[in-house]
């Protein structure tokens, strides 16, 4: 702890090699969960805003004693600047695309968790997703097509396959 | 072998019922008509008929048209021919003689008492004239005398045409054992071809003999010599014995022990028994050759499946099964009649082959089955079990304008559900019934049903009612 108080010069150094790592690390990741898509319809989020808006500073988080914590997950029309936008449950076909936000409060170190999307119980698509302490945001998108109409599910889990939530939605004509 | 058992399958209750009636009609028909000639007719015409059938079978077609146009024409003829015989049973016997009376054919009249009084009346030269009815009436020919009523017997009857007894001038009349009446007048036959020497007495006894079945016993005055009028003809008698003959043969009775003779009960069973077999031959005739064919397609049903067991599949839910009877009774038969059943008390988990059979089938009386489709039917079974699943609504239709359905609570969100182990065992989520969003313009809440599979059955707990709490927003501009 006695390390994050060196003075201000040293702090701007770490900050950029973080920045720099954390980069590399997205665009990696960003690979990963296009890869493991199963369906043209899903692309992988664009690359997420990394850390919420409302980051809690690394230091005032106890490592050790963290688990993976979902906080708001929704399906939403868009996100924009990290911020899921009309998050709803019934979404027209005519938007083309539709978004499954999901923000983890804490994550204690970086791990992958998975969108899963389901249409009727038949899974349509997985998407491998990076999330990265101590707290972050990410989302998958799927791109609709006619033959989408009906109601799907989204399952939020970890790498073993715990489901942290489910959101249910509908594709309307 | 196969025929027979075909035949007892096909045999129903009505056929035996329809067999036995006509077989005791036909009965009825040989006692009340035997020793007449009716009956040598109608076993003629019955010939006649067997050779339309066979000619018919053979493809004859002249024949056939020719021996069934005989038989109609003949069925008429004999009525006309033998009205007399007809109205004669008709008229003389009551409906319990005529339905179930068993003739009576012990000889009741002392035909030997007769015969020696006739021969004693004869050496006498006492005239006399003995009427012995046959089978007909003799209402109409026989003008009544006096009653008599008296038991027959030598004395008696030659005291009878005694020539100074008042009522010897006329013929007597015997019934049974008795004299029934005295001094009754007969029709004269009007033959002009008689003898010289036959009298008043031959004619008479000629006239009754030529109208009736009856026999006439004549004994003349004058030359001492007895006669007998029988079916229009007058016969000379020159002995007792030979009387005695003519007498039994009239009352249709044969001595015993006279070789090729059968004991009268014997005949009666062997007439029963043969019209059974007559009508059973006609029966058959009429019946098996106008055989026709049919197919129905009938639903298979699964039996005796365990309370915890569900099909999940079939290889086949109906049969088609091809059948056999009469034409008049295949129009007859009711495809709710066909019952195809299959017994699950055996079948195990998973995929299970019949192999169909005639047990499977069960078929109205009288019909036959000839085939069926498919012979072989696969089921599949599971086991029954209890699953939680979430719920989800089903949503339809369209938002209106500017707003979006920004969430739903369902209440209850999950429900237990009974079904097949491998239908619940891929079924993840229960969708509500369609719910249109059109008409969702503000917040509020709404009760739907669930959309259950056919095979999945809500926990007997459970109402099928789901509560939804929905919120309206506007929607932001993206």
């Amino acid at each position: 702890m006695q390390k994050f108080k060196l003075e201000p010069m040293m702090d701007k150094i770490w900050t950029c090699i973080g920045i720099g790592l954390a980069a590399l690390v997205l665009w990696a990741g960003t690979g990963f969960s296009t890869a493991g898509a199963q369906s043209e319809s899903i692309s992988e989020a664009t690359p997420p805003p990394g850390p919420a808006p409302e980051a809690i500073a690394p230091g005032e988080l106890d490592v050790e004693d963290m688990q993976l914590m979902i906080g708001a997950a929704s399906v939403c029309e868009a996100v924009k600047n990290g911020i899921p936008r009309n998050e709803a449950i019934v979404f027209s076909i005519s938007l083309g695309r539709v978004y499954c936000f999901s923000d983890f409060l804490a994550v204690p170190q970086q791990t992958f968790i998975y969108h899963h999307w389901y249409y009727q119980d038949q899974q349509r698509a997985s998407v491998k997703l990076l999330v990265r302490p101590p707290r972050w945001s990410t989302y998958s998108s799927l791109q609709l097509r006619a033959t989408d109409v009906g109601p799907w599910r989204v399952e939020i889990t970890t790498e073993d396959g715990s489901v942290l939530r489910t959101l249910r939605f509908s594709i309307l004509e | 072998m196969d025929f027979l058992v075909n035949f007892f399958q096909a045999l129903r209750w009505q056929d035996v019922l329809d067999i036995l009636l006509n077989s005791y009609i036909l009965f009825r028909f040989y006692v009340l008509f035997r020793g007449t000639n009716v009956l040598r007719v109608l076993f003629g015409l019955a010939c006649i008929w067997f050779a339309q059938r066979l000619a018919l079978s053979m493809g004859l077609i002249v024949s056939s048209w020719v021996s069934q146009g005989i038989t109609a024409a003949a069925a008429l003829i004999v009525v006309v021919i033998f009205r007399n015989e007809i109205r004669a049973v008709l008229q003389t016997k009551n409906i319990k003689a005529i339905l179930w009376d068993l003739p009576q054919k012990e000889v009741t009249t002392p035909i030997e008492v007769i015969s020696d009084s006739v021969f004693e009346m004869a050496s006498r030269r006492i005239g006399a004239l003995i009427v012995i009815p046959g089978k007909e009436e003799l209402e109409e020919q026989v003008q009544h005398g006096v009653d008599w009523r008296g038991h027959i017997s030598k004395e008696m009857i030659i005291s009878i045409f005694w020539p100074d007894n008042p009522v010897h001038d006329g013929a007597a009349v015997i019934s049974g054992n008795r004299v029934r009446e005295v001094k009754c007048i007969l029709p004269l036959s009007k033959r002009e071809d008689l003898p010289s020497h036959y009298g008043t007495r031959h004619r008479a006894a000629l006239g009754l003999a030529e109208s009736t079945d009856a026999l006439v016993v004549v004994v003349s005055e004058e030359r001492g010599k007895v006669t007998v009028a029988k079916d229009g003809l007058l016969q000379p008698v020159y002995h007792p014995a030979e009387l005695e003959r003519r007498l039994r043969n009239h009352f249709g009775v044969f001595l015993k022990g006279r070789p090729g003779i059968i004991n009268e009960s014997l005949e009666i069973v062997l007439a029963s028994v043969l019209s059974v077999f007559f009508t059973l031959g006609i029966w058959m005739s009429i019946t098996q050759g106008l055989d026709s064919l049919a197919s129905f397609d009938v639903p298979v049903e699964y039996m005796n499946r365990k309370t915890n067991q569900e099909i999940i599949k079939a290889s086949d839910d109906s049969v088609e099964l091809q059948i056999s009877a009469t034409r008049s009774l295949i129009r007859t038969v009711d495809p709710d009649q066909l019952r195809v059943r299959v017994d699950l008390s055996k079948a195990v988990i998973g995929r299970n082959s019949f192999v169909l059979t005639r047990e499977n089938v069960t078929l109205p009386p009288g019909v036959i089955l000839k085939n069926l489709e498919p012979e072989r039917i696969d089921v599949t079974l599971d086991v029954l079990v209890e699953k939680e699943l979430p719920l989800q609504a089903d949503w339809v239709g369209s938002m209106p304008e500017g707003l979006l359905l920004a969430s739903a609570r369902l209440i209850p969100d999950r429900v237990v559900v009974i079904g097949p182990s491998r239908m619940l065992e891929n079924l993840q989520t229960l969708y509500t019934e369609e719910i249109p969003v059109d008409p969702l313009t503000t917040s509020d809440s709404m009760t739907v049903t669930l959309a259950l599979n056919p095979s999945v059955k809500l926990a007997p707990w459970l109402e099928n009612r789901v509560n939804i709490d929905y919120q309206v927003q506007p929607r932001e501009p993206l």
